[in-house]
């Protein structure tokens, strides 16, 4: 498990200020949810955590240790998912073990994990498919298990659903919640989506927009009861759900409007 | 309506033979009216090609042909390649673009005196002709392959770690695969224009030099002849490439 700190980054486009010193550590194995609204620097503040971008000002750690570039202790699964189409499921899952230049004992346990992942994201029988012939639900959990191949210490997930009919979208988010309990790493999830943040989530950190500032940092697991630790579709419709996303929107439009400072 | 694989290529065979029977009732047509030297029979044309195959020397020319085309081309894919990628993925090498650009405006033809001062008439003349005219292509196709490859799978090399180099050999030179297949595809139907360049100036045999014979003997019938061999020669390897690709890149099979 990473501990992850994202301390005082700012990130300006053009000398417009997209993030205003954000602050964000985690010590232990949690499932983040980081909300706003567009314009909030999401994406931006979850590519400066995996390394493709860096901050104008401030820094990120992993487990102590200054983060300058992307390493293999962070798995990104992107919101295109952007598979490669020349390869096979498994070729795609086994990209980063194949192209990270491990040695061949550390490989093979990569490997043997990689498929334990594709076997419980229901993708052996389609190992030798290419991304084409597949869903878009099933080319999510290739994405999925490619971004978790590494075994990473922190799994950064941009707008997982956001190309997902409702009902994939939801099955997708049982998988997640069940595979996060399985595996010793540190989801963060980045999305627009309050219904996939309440669902998902322990812990949700609200954005401002224009620049993206931290407006909140809610612990919702206090929210939820052990019953709903139960994942299950029927959570979705449970007063805990709705409860749960009203804090979180309550925070969200604490200014009062959804457009409060759009121009 | 959607047609099936195999109406489809009914289809289309049926079209081919319609186009190609319309063109040959036309030529039929102006045989009969314009009865000159331009225009022989069609009859007299396949005797012309029956002949100069019987006889074998069409399949000496081919054969002849093909060796040089094959040669020139092979030359010219090989260094259009790498130097279309180094001009394409590097900054240091990127100069060598527009050198290229410089390059492919100037006409093969106006090289034919200087090409045979430097290799003489024998073979080595017809096989740089042929070079000189594909690999500049072959340079600029290729680095705008490596130029427009969407960076959102170069981004996933980077978000795991790799380096510049190992993105362009495990990523973008695997992704751009079926493209240079058929960047190589197009380059061979150049590479024959190049090679009667060379033929028709400075030889003793092959298609180009059977071509200027004939032009000189006025047999017309036979340059007719030998214009379907090169076509069919072209249409042959075309199909070649074609119908490998599916098997080569499987994934390039849709619908």
């Amino acid at each position: 498990m990473g501990g992850l700190e994202v301390i005082n980054v700012s990130k300006y486009y053009k000398e417009r200020l997209v993030l205003d010193r954000i602050d964000i550590s985690t010590y232990n194995k949690e499932f983040i949810g980081i909300i706003g609204q567009s314009g909030a620097g999401k994406s931006t503040l979850l590519r400066i955590i995996a390394g493709l971008e860096v901050p104008d000002a401030g820094f990120i750690r992993i487990d102590g240790e200054k983060v300058k570039g992307p390493t293999q202790y962070v798995g990104y699964l992107f919101q295109d998912y952007r598979l490669f189409p020349w390869l096979t499921v498994k070729e795609n899952v086994f990209f980063p073990i194949d192209n990270s230049g491990l040695k061949k004992a550390t490989a093979y346990s990569l490997y043997e994990r990689a498929l334990y992942y594709m076997e419980i994201l229901g993708l052996t029988e389609k190992c030798n498919n290419y991304p084409h012939e597949l869903s878009g639900g099933l080319k999510q959990r290739v994405a999925l298990c490619r971004s978790l191949s590494l075994h990473p210490k922190i799994l950064l997930l941009d707008e997982p659903s956001s190309a997902l009919d409702m009902f994939t979208a939801i099955k997708s988010w049982i998988l997640l919640r069940k595979l996060y309990e399985e595996i010793d790493t540190t989801f963060i999830v980045v999305s627009h989506n309050l219904d996939e943040v309440a669902f998902l989530c322990d812990r949700v950190i609200v954005l401002d927009s224009h620049p993206g500032r931290v407006l909140a940092d809610i612990r919702i697991d206090q929210y939820k009861s052990k019953q709903d630790e139960i994942v299950d579709v029927n959570y979705l419709f449970s007063s805990g759900h709705t409860r749960i996303k009203k804090i979180i929107s309550d925070m969200l439009f604490k200014n009062g409007s959804p457009n409060h400072n759009t121009t | 309506m959607r047609l099936s694989s195999f109406h489809y290529f009914y289809l289309q065979t049926l079209l081919v033979a319609l186009y190609a029977g319309s063109f040959l009732f036309v030529w039929h047509i102006l045989t009969i009216t314009q009865q000159s030297l331009a225009f022989p029979a069609l009859l007299q044309i396949f005797d012309a090609l029956y002949n100069s195959v019987l006889e074998g020397y069409a399949w000496e020319d081919i054969k002849v042909s093909i060796i040089r085309v094959m040669a020139g081309w092979l030359l010219a894919i090989v260094v259009g390649t790498t130097l279309g990628i180094l001009a394409g993925y590097y900054t240091l090498y990127k100069p060598l673009d527009y050198i290229n650009d410089f390059l492919r405006y100037l006409p093969v033809p106006a090289f034919v005196p200087l090409v045979l001062v430097w290799f003489g008439i024998g073979e080595l003349s017809k096989i740089f002709l042929i070079f000189l005219g594909v690999f500049v292509q072959v340079i600029t196709m290729v680095s705008s392959e490596i130029r427009n490859f969407p960076k959102e799978y170069k981004e996933v090399g980077l978000s795991i770690g790799m380096n510049k180099h190992r993105i362009l050999i495990n990523i973008i030179l695997d992704g751009i695969k079926p493209n240079l297949w058929e960047i190589y595809r197009i380059n061979l139907g150049w590479a024959w224009t190049y090679l009667l360049i060379g033929e028709v100036v400075a030889a003793n045999e092959g298609l180009g030099y059977r071509l200027m014979k004939s032009q000189r003997f006025l047999q017309m019938d036979v340059i007719y002849a030998y214009l379907i061999i090169i076509g069919l020669i072209g249409l042959f390897s075309d199909g070649v490439f074609r119908a490998l690709k599916p098997y080569l890149f499987p994934y390039t099979r849709r619908g």
